[in-house]
């Protein structure tokens, strides 16, 4: 918990570097001697940076020992990268397989039956396509199987 | 008189065939939405949000409305039957509501929580009605300062009462902040903080970072932390087991008054919301009670207290979201969202702007409350097999579900990324203690407080001492402070308690 809240602040601290550089450098701190572009993101760099600050000064106090477990660091693995792979799927095979097919591998992932994870493909492909493509009228990005 | 006359058109409008249809499909969703762990109002709001793009404004926000009280209500039942809260506002339920179940008594907790949370939050309905009005009247005169200060008290009062750091809270809040300022800047027409990808253009759109927040993050908690399925106490509830018996409601009629009037003064609150509404009533009524010994153990004032509370303290919150146009939780940030995405824009002039909005959402409440109290008295058995999908199942639709509704926003696989970034980002916040409200309240709000501030140094003539000689603005920003420099001295102060110890 300490060195992980230590790293949040610190990556904070770079944030706020970055945003008030950039507010100065290249959007314009002050125009017409009014706010400019930069002038809210500045100031929002700076109270990031006294917060950070604090947070820092803050963490000395807090427990060791580390913010994840194997469990939960497989759970964050495993639906970030079904989250990725869904968007790489859906250029190649349209939004509504991915989903279908991302849906069905996350099933089996999580601890399901192959038969469960089987029956959740067309589930979820009938369900969502009768929701978002007929009753929402969203367009999908289509695949080759013209879905 | 007037206000009588505006209600009445209220319920033409809510009583419409479409609107009661909006509000059953809210109020089903959101129970079943509060009764699963894990997944809160905010959650539920967000995720189905996309759901009502292209609907009519007033009975898609009928329908967010209902599912914000109806995840309320449906909050108690994992509390009672597998001692999980369905979010935190449910909490002080599993006390004594789970003992109950222990006993043999789980119809009887359930009932008295329906008619404590139907009480609770009619009552509030009521007082809503009458004092919202006045409140948006009394708001009329102020200017772009007192806009300014306004909102920087409310995202203050969030960010320092949320979470235990006031530090994580402001820091969070501020990463909100900065991210309201990525898209074209709209007076000089400079883009910030766009790295050349036009996506970014027109801003980030808040409800793909709250489904990432809300939605994925918890969904990744979820999965962490059961696997399998939820083991829930073995019931037979029928509508007359439900019902509570006379000594039961002598028991309990005084704490779901005061749990209820409470609650909704803690709702109006920025910040404190459903939660501390519950924990507050759940230790007054222990205090007040008469047989004090009995709670923790199964006093069933124990589990009408907290549950009139959260449900009075989410119809509060609606005060400032719609008479002040400042959300004061995570839920109306993102129902103040969803406002804006449907162009309407809260705030005292709505009462004279929308009267048909306003007035019909408020009509929809007394009909949502009526619709709950009967759907779970008579359906509750239905409701309670929620409890039964697997964790796998649950998880693996919702997720695919977020990823759906965030491409419906724009039509884009850019929000499905930024969406799944923020998942991650929210579940490493989650696990960091950042509390991720104030980071989307700010979000929602970033481009009003920018605007009010450019505003108010244009009034001024770019001198700051606007904000600090009108004394409205003064005492909100005093308060803004204070809310964030008292609870950081409590926590430096008990942390210097405990390292003597």
């Amino acid at each position: 918990m300490k060195r992980g809240t230590q790293i949040s602040a610190v990556v904070l601290l770079l944030l706020a570097i970055y945003i008030m550089v950039t507010s100065i450098k290249k959007l314009g701190y002050k125009l017409n001697g009014l706010p400019g572009p930069g002038y809210a993101p500045f100031w929002i760099a700076v109270f990031l940076v006294i917060f950070a600050l604090g947070i820092l000064w803050e963490a000395k106090r807090l427990p060791g020992g580390s913010i994840f477990t194997r469990r939960t660091l497989k759970m964050l693995a495993i639906l970030t990268t079904a989250g990725i792979i869904t968007i790489l799927l859906a250029l190649f095979l349209g939004l509504l397989t991915s989903l279908a097919l991302v849906a069905g591998a996350l099933v089996l992932l999580l601890g399901g039956s192959l038969k469960q994870a089987v029956v959740t493909v067309p589930t979820v492909g009938i369900c969502f396509y009768l929701l978002f493509q007929r009753l929402l009228m969203v367009s999908f990005p289509k695949g080759p199987f013209g879905f | 008189m007037e206000t009588l006359e505006l209600l009445i058109n209220g319920f033409a409008v809510a009583l419409q065939g479409q609107s009661l249809l909006a509000c059953l499909i809210g109020v089903i969703g959101g129970v079943i939405i509060g009764a699963l762990p894990g997944l809160g109002p905010s959650t539920g709001v967000a995720v189905l949000l996309p759901l009502t793009f292209g609907r009519n404004p007033t009975t898609a926000i009928i329908m967010l409305a209902g599912i914000y009280y109806g995840a309320m209500f449906g909050g108690a039942i994992s509390s009672i039957l597998i001692n999980t809260p369905g979010d935190s506002a449910a909490v002080m339920t599993c006390v004594d509501g789970y003992p109950l179940a222990q006993q043999g008594r789980a119809g009887a907790a359930l009932g008295m929580s329906t008619l404590a949370s139907f009480t609770g939050g009619t009552i509030s309905v009521i007082i809503f009605t009458f004092l919202a009005p006045k409140l948006a009247e009394a708001v009329l005169w102020f200017g772009p300062p007192e806009y300014f200060a306004l909102m920087v008290m409310g995202l203050s009062t969030v960010s320092g009462l949320t979470g235990k750091s006031p530090f994580k809270g402001m820091a969070s809040m501020l990463v909100g902040l900065a991210l309201s300022t990525v898209g074209v800047d709209l007076v000089t027409g400079k883009p910030r903080f766009c790295f050349g990808r036009p996506e970014l253009f027109s801003g980030i759109e808040f409800i793909t970072v709250a489904l990432g927040l809300f939605g994925i993050a918890e969904l990744i908690n979820l999965a962490a932390g059961e696997s399998g399925q939820l083991k829930r106490t073995e019931v037979k509830l029928s509508f007359r087991n439900m019902l509570p018996n006379k000594e039961d409601w002598g028991h309990s009629w005084p704490h779901i008054l005061r749990g209820t009037f409470l609650g909704f003064l803690i709702g109006m609150l920025p910040g404190a919301g459903g939660t501390i509404a519950s924990f507050i009533s759940y230790s007054m009524a222990k205090q007040r009670s008469k047989r004090a010994e009995l709670f923790g153990k199964g006093a069933i004032e124990g589990v009408a207290a907290p549950e009139s509370a959260n449900n009075a303290a989410s119809v509060g919150a609606f005060v400032p979201l719609l008479a002040l146009g400042v959300p004061g939780s995570a839920t109306t940030a993102v129902l103040l969202g969803a406002l804006m995405m449907f162009n309407l824009r809260p705030g005292p002039l709505i009462f004279q702007q929308a009267p048909e909005f306003v007035w019909g959402l408020i009509a929809s409440m007394y009909v949502g409350n009526v619709m709950l109290v009967a759907l779970m008295l008579l359906f509750i058995a239905a409701f309670v097999r929620v409890l039964d999908i697997p964790v796998h199942l649950l998880v693996a639709s919702v997720f695919v579900l977020i990823l759906a509704g965030s491409f419906s926003l724009n039509v884009g696989i850019f929000e499905v990324g930024i969406t799944v970034a923020f998942g991650a980002i929210g579940y490493v916040m989650k696990r960091l203690e950042y509390p991720p409200a104030p980071l989307v309240l700010a979000l929602v709000l970033g481009h009003m407080l920018e605007n009010s501030f450019r505003q108010s140094l244009i009034m001024s003539r770019g001198s700051m001492s606007i904000f600090f000689t009108r004394p409205l603005s003064l005492i909100l920003l005093a308060v803004a402070v204070a809310a964030v420099v008292i609870p950081a001295i409590r926590n430096y102060q008990r942390a210097s308690a405990s390292r003597s110890t």
